[in-house]
């Protein structure tokens, strides 16, 4: 397994991020990529053999010919990286917020919680010390 | 009691969008701070943040486990909101348990923290939730290769 870090610098040129979309839709030669980015030969094999040792893509020689292919399971990891970014916690304390207004001060109480709602205004003041 | 209530957000650092090579991982992390002023007593919000029964009315995930320090949790999401490597579960651990003051726990590359202090009008709450890397760059030849690239 690759480090995080790699992953986000790899992913982070825009390059590179070219050729894993190209390469998502479709298996490609080096050829292909060039036309594709508009690079020359040798940034285009660089930025490739960074993406290879990174296990983004792989290599494989088919007729002389260097068939590169994605691998998304590095991308995955960066996924779940990413994914407590986009946690909402202003809106969960909101609900925390709600919650508490509902639940009685007393945990003895519970069962009788949704009697002790319609009191609440009565409940909150006691708190209030 | 809503208006009583408020957030703050710290700044956010280094947001990913720029070419990183030769760049620090730490100036990802990220730590968002809240503030809430709660009518409530301290106990009561520790409840809140602990009991099962409770965190089910608000918290996004099941959080399984011993609520003590040094606790191993399991966190168990509902579909679509979940790291999707990890399928809808993360695993994370108790770090700090002093109830009813302070309670931290890491959930996945998250870690969580609340601190609860009594207040004339109940409890103010400071939650900071900071984003980590948990695995070290394992393959250095990688971001060597990157640089030389750039």
């Amino acid at each position: 397994m690759m480090g995080m870090l790699s992953t986000f610098e790899i992913v982070a040129e825009p390059h590179r991020r070219r050729i894993l979309e190209l390469l998502r839709e479709e298996e490609r030669v080096v050829g292909e990529l060039v036309a594709e980015l508009g690079l020359a030969q040798p940034a285009v094999s660089k930025h490739l053999k960074v993406l290879r040792e990174a296990g983004l893509v792989t290599a494989e020689i088919d007729a002389q010919r260097r068939v590169y292919r994605l691998v998304a399971e590095p991308l995955r990891e960066l996924e779940a990286w990413v994914a407590p970014f986009r946690r909402h916690w202003a809106k969960h304390l909101d609900d925390l917020e709600r919650h508490l207004a509902s639940m009685p001060d007393d945990p003895q109480d519970r069962k009788t919680a949704a009697a002790r709602t319609t009191r609440r205004t009565q409940s909150t003041t006691r708190s209030k010390r | 009691m809503k208006e009583s209530s408020k957030k703050r957000k710290a700044p956010k650092q280094a947001a990913p969008a720029a070419p990183l090579e030769g760049m620090h991982i730490e100036v990802l992390g990220e730590v968002r701070r809240f503030e809430r002023r709660l009518s409530h007593a301290p106990e009561k919000v520790w409840r809140a943040l602990t009991d099962a029964k409770e965190l089910a009315a608000w918290f996004p995930a099941i959080m399984e486990g011993a609520r003590e320090r040094g606790a191993s949790l399991r966190f168990v999401f509902p579909a679509g909101e979940a790291p999707s490597t990890e399928g809808n579960v993360s695993e994370g651990r108790i770090t700090e348990h002093e109830p009813p003051r302070l309670l931290e726990y890491t959930m996945g590359s998250e870690t969580l923290r609340w601190e609860l202090a009594a207040i004339p009008e109940g409890t103010l709450l400071v939650f900071t939730t900071e984003v980590k890397l948990t695995s070290a760059p394992a393959n250095d030849n990688a971001v060597e290769a990157c640089r030389m690239a750039a």
